[in-house]
C-alpha cells in the first residue's frame, strides 16, 4: 500500500516536472496532454460530510486504480464518535471532465454509545450501526473537487443503555432492560464535498 | 440546481418513514410474600417422620402496566411474554409443589400458571400462557398472583416462625412501529 501511494506520488510529481520544464523551453512549445492515455493512477483524497444517521463524517478517499472506484474511510461523530466505510460505484467517472455523475453508493457505519449532552445520568443512552444503500448526484469532476447529494433507504439496528433510569423514582423496584429496535429508514441522505487529487 | 436538490431532499424528508421491530428483552420485579406462621406439626408424629405441608394460601401483586404500556404506545402488533417466575427457595426447600394463579385486574377470574422446576436457589413456574394472554393480564395494570405451596418434610425438621420467600416476574415485549412522517 505505501510503496503504491510513494508511486503514485512521484509519478504525479514526475508529470508536474516535466509539464514545467516543457513550459520553460521555448523550442518544444507542443505540449502534448498525455496524462489520458496513463494508466489511471493511484488516487487519494478526502471528504467532508454531514447526513443522517452518519452525522459529520471527514474521511479519507481512496481510487484504487479505478475511477469508477471510491472507497472512503471516516470518521464519524453524532450522538457520539463512530466511523464508516463506503463504497462508491461512480460509472461515469469514465468520463473524467463530465462535470456531472450519478452514482451508487452502500455505506455501513457505526456510531457509538452517546447521550444527549448534560443528560448522561438522567437519560438513556443510544448506539446504532447501520448500513445505507444510497444513489447520488455528483456535481464536479470526479478527480478534483465535487460536491455529492446522496439520498436512498437506511437499514439500523438501534440499542440502548442505562434505560433503567427511565424507571427512576419508580417504587414498584422495576428492573427494566435495554431496548433494542432494527428496521429501515426512508429516506436518509447525506451531503459534502470529496476532493480527489487528480 | 442546489435549491432544486434542496428541494428534493425536504419533499422526501416529508414522506419519511420508519419501519422497525422493537424489543424491550425484560422488564423485572421481585416482590416479598409471607406465607404467615409455619404449620404446626400433628401430635403424635414420630421423629424422622415425613408430614405433609400445605401453606395457607397468600398472593403476591406485580404491576408492570407501565414499561408495557409505553412500548404499546409506539408499537403495533405487541407481544409479550414471561421469560422468568421464580420463588426464592431459601425457606422453601422442602416444597414439591406450586399452585399459582393469575389474575389481571381487568380479567375474569384467575388462570393457572402450570407446571413446577426447580434451579439452585430458585423454584421455577413454567409459564403456559400464550403471549396474547400474557400481554392482555400484564397490560391491565395491576397482576395478582395466588399461591399455594406444599410438600414433604420431616418431622423434626419442619419449618417454623414465619415463612417468608419472593418471587421474581420478569416479562419480555416487543412490537412493530411504523412511522409516515
Amino acid at each position: 500500500m505505501i510503496r503504491r501511494i510513494v508511486l503514485g506520488a512521484a509519478m504525479a510529481l514526475a508529470l508536474a516536472t516535466s509539464s514545467v520544464a516543457l513550459a520553460d523551453d521555448d523550442e518544444h512549445p507542443y505540449r502534448p496532454d498525455i496524462s489520458s492515455s496513463l494508466s489511471t493512477p493511484f488516487r487519494l483524497g478526502f471528504g467532508l460530510d454531514v447526513g443522517v444517521p452518519s452525522g459529520a463524517a471527514l474521511g479519507l478517499a481512496i481510487n484504487p486504480k479505478l475511477d469508477w472506484l471510491r472507497l472512503q474511510l471516516s470518521v464519524t461523530y453524532a450522538l457520539a464518535p463512530g466511523g464508516r466505510v463506503s463504497l462508491q460505484l461512480d460509472p461515469m467517472a469514465l468520463a473524467p471532465h463530465c462535470p456531472v455523475g450519478l452514482f451508487g453508493d452502500v455505506q455501513a457505519g457505526f456510531v457509538g454509545q452517546g447521550s444527549v449532552p448534560g443528560h448522561s445520568a438522567d437519560l438513556p443512552s443510544a448506539g446504532y450501526d447501520y448500513v445505507n444503500l444510497y444513489g447520488g448526484l455528483r456535481l464536479g469532476a470526479p478527480n478534483g473537487f465535487h460536491w455529492n447529494f446522496e439520498v436512498g433507504p437506511t437499514y439500523a439496528h438501534v440499542a440502548t443503555s442505562n434505560f433503567q433510569v427511565v424507571a427512576k423514582g419508580n417504587s414498584s423496584g422495576l428492573t427494566i432492560g435495554n431496548p433494542t429496535a432494527n428496521g429501515w429508514i426512508i429516506p436518509t441522505f447525506v451531503t459534502g464535498f470529496t476532493v480527489v487529487w487528480p | 440546481m442546489k435549491f432544486l436538490l434542496v428541494g428534493l431532499l425536504v419533499s422526501a424528508s416529508m414522506a419519511a418513514c420508519v419501519s422497525a421491530h422493537v424489543d424491550e428483552p425484560s422488564v423485572c420485579s421481585t416482590q416479598p410474600i409471607d406465607f404467615g406462621p409455619a404449620p404446626t406439626i400433628p401430635a403424635g408424629v414420630l421423629p424422622s417422620q415425613s408430614v405433609a405441608v400445605t401453606l395457607p394460601p397468600t398472593s403476591v401483586t406485580f404491576d408492570m402496566s407501565g414499561p408495557l404500556g409505553s412500548v404499546g404506545d409506539v408499537a403495533s402488533n405487541l407481544q409479550a411474554t414471561i421469560n422468568e417466575l421464580t420463588i426464592d427457595k431459601a425457606n422453601l426447600g422442602w416444597v414439591s409443589h406450586v399452585d399459582v394463579q393469575i389474575q389481571g385486574s381487568a380479567t375474569d377470574g384467575s388462570t393457572p400458571l402450570v407446571e413446577l422446576g426447580s434451579a439452585d436457589s430458585s423454584l421455577v413456574v413454567h409459564v403456559a400462557l400464550s403471549p396474547v394472554f400474557v400481554l392482555h393480564y400484564l397490560q391491565s395494570g395491576l397482576v395478582t398472583l395466588s399461591l399455594t405451596v406444599s410438600g414433604n418434610v420431616l418431622s423434626d425438621s419442619a419449618p417454623s416462625g414465619e415463612i417468608t420467600s419472593s418471587m421474581t416476574l420478569c416479562a419480555s415485549a416487543s412490537g412493530d412501529v411504523s412511522k409516515h412522517l
